[in-house]
């Protein structure tokens, strides 16, 4: 078990996978189709799944040897909660408690049983003698992609102040306790009512990402990558884009845009 | 979550405010002048020097809470000693475990909490006020002497002495809950405090304990991430790789891969195999959901 001795043959066996994670169509189904959605925050969650074209796992969910499923997991509190159900329609519920974010989503199907998988309809590379693969308990025979909370709705946080003048805002790094730093947008009392505005929000994003190149703890270039949560997932979520490091080229206005399109005004303001 | 317990809203932020004036992230990159900084951690120093009450009322004063409300923390058992503190050991990190998650007044602890700097820093002060950890508790927060520069006037110290005054605040802070600011990452907590990493040891143990149905026991498993090695491996793996090691049953197929290497080779496994061995069990198990795989299985993969 140890790196110093001979690795063992792997004790878990292979099966094909239904996975809808990558951007390729699954390879192991050629006409198999699988698809998710997840939504919900704060421990109440709905999981529709989507499948067809795969006979053998459907099969096995019929016979009860697999089930449509959805993990919750958080890497800050070593949660791990699976829930189960026959219904593509399912919930998953969990006491936000015991967690604290980042909370993952992992939709799939998994054999709740040691079974057979029928192989007729999967690549050619899966039709073995008998037509059928021996599946382990645990294992995803489809998989969706992980969910988790929406980066945009945690980013940039606002606090009410005193010291500002009533016309005035400001904006500084706020850094948490896992040492992730966020931006904090502070506003006086009385520009509290222009929170329910989308406009003044996406305008209150704009400002922040222009000032991620003056901003150390959102600094990409480290060798080891960014240790900063938050950078990273703004980093992949602006993938394609020229990011802040890169200040002659960086559009904040764009991506702020990207992360939370400015709102299109309604036919009757156009008008005005 | 900018508070915890009994702290006022917004006691992170002034936590976190006040960690910044006494450490900088980066020395060499500090823009606080020197002799600024020094006597900022004279001051932080001296009270942990001088008594518990006044670590205590620097703690509160941090924490924007002077106003002598409860931290809502239950007691420990027993006080802890320096010796307890740098030398982990079954005894009192399952003292503490179970003084902070047995039935009593206060709340009991979760691991949402336990994963905060906050909380630890509420657990210092609850627990210093009650003189369980040493009067004064300077000698089991570091184990820097830095007594003579405590007094001496910051802008006569030279670099030397800076360093020192800088690095005996550091490992105070630490231990203390953590400085986040200097190390992030979801397992900061659990490697900075002796305090958090004895709480988050001893409730791994026993979800492991669990996993195995009874096959492994508490004390095996505890022994397992007992090594300092063994312990940041299993952290860092399984706090990162979006949690894939999260259910109790890879805590003890790990414990379990631990232990045989012990075994074999009469000797606990380093930090770069133990982690070898914890990333083996994320990439080895990645088409399976790893909550109903046998243990063994697990740690065979490892």
């Amino acid at each position: 078990m140890s790196p110093s001795t001979a690795m063992p043959e792997s004790p878990l066996a292979a099966a094909p996978v239904l996975d809808a994670t990558g951007s390729e169509p699954s390879l192991d189904w050629p006409d198999g189709e699988y698809s998710v959605s997840v939504a919900g925050a704060r421990g109440q969650w709905q999981v529709q799944h989507n499948i067809s074209g795969a006979d053998g796992i459907t099969d096995l969910i019929e016979a009860g040897d697999a089930m449509f499923a959805a993990e919750a997991r958080c890497p800050r509190t070593l949660f791990s909660h699976l829930a189960l159900s026959q219904s593509p329609s399912m919930e998953l519920h969990f006491d936000e408690s015991m967690t604290r974010e980042p909370v993952f989503v992992v939709p799939g199907i998994v054999a709740v049983a040691d079974c057979d998988l029928s192989t007729a309809e999967a690549a050619v590379i899966w039709r073995r003698v008998g037509f059928t693969v021996p599946v382990k308990r645990g294992m995803w025979l489809a998989r969706g992609r992980a969910v988790k909370e929406d980066l945009a709705s945690s980013l940039l946080l606002v606090e009410i102040v005193d010291f500002l003048d009533d016309h005035e805002m400001s904006i500084r790094p706020y850094g948490d306790q896992d040492g992730n730093t966020r931006l904090q947008l502070r506003i006086p009392a009385s520009q509290q009512p222009r929170l329910s505005q989308e406009a003044f929000i996406a305008q209150a994003w704009q400002t922040a990402l222009a000032y991620l190149p003056s901003c150390d703890a959102f600094d990409l270039d480290s060798e080891a990558g960014t240790s900063n949560f938050f950078a990273a997932e703004l980093e992949a979520k602006l993938s394609g884009m020229a990011l802040w490091k890169d200040r002659a080229q960086w559009d904040p206005v764009r991506a702020a845009t990207r992360l939370r399109g400015m709102p299109l005004p309604a036919p009757h303001e156009e008008q005005t | 979550m900018d508070t915890c317990r009994n702290l006022p809203a917004g006691a992170w932020r002034s936590y976190s405010d006040w960690l910044q004036t006494v450490v900088a992230k980066n020395r060499r990159t500090d823009t606080i002048p020197p002799a600024e900084r020094a006597a900022t951690q004279q001051q932080f120093l001296a009270a942990a020097s001088t008594s518990a009450n006044a670590l205590a009322a620097t703690l509160r004063q941090a924490l924007n809470c002077a106003d002598g409300r409860s931290m809502e923390i239950r007691p420990l058992t027993r006080p802890l000693t320096a010796a307890d503190v740098w030398s982990p050991h079954v005894d009192w990190e399952t003292m503490l475990h179970e003084s902070l998650s047995s039935p009593g007044d206060s709340p009991v602890t979760t691991r949402a909490e336990a994963a905060q700097v906050l909380f630890w820093a509420a657990c210092s002060v609850a627990w210093l006020e009650a003189g369980s950890l040493g009067n004064p508790p300077a000698g089991l927060l570091t184990k820097k002497s830095s007594a003579p520069l405590v007094n001496a006037d910051p802008n006569t110290l030279d670099d030397d002495e800076r360093l020192l005054l800088d690095d005996a605040s550091r490992d105070m802070l630490r231990g203390l809950g953590g400085i986040p600011h200097v190390r992030s990452g979801h397992n900061n907590v659990l490697l900075d405090s002796a305090m958090a990493r004895a709480w988050w040891r001893v409730d791994i143990a026993r979800q492991a304990e669990s996993s195995s149905n009874g096959e492994l026991s508490f004390d095996d498993c505890y022994a397992a991430f007992l090594p300092s090695g063994c312990w940041r491996a299993w952290t860092t793996t399984a706090m990162t790789r979006a949690g894939r090691l999260s259910p109790g049953q890879c805590a003890a197929g790990f414990a379990a891969a631990i232990t045989n290497h012990q075994q074999r080779h009469s000797e606990w496994p380093n930090q770069k195999q133990a982690a070898e061995m914890a990333s083996n069990i994320v990439r080895r198990s990645a088409a399976y959901y790893p909550g109903m795989l046998d243990y063994r299985t697990l740690a065979q993969l490892a």
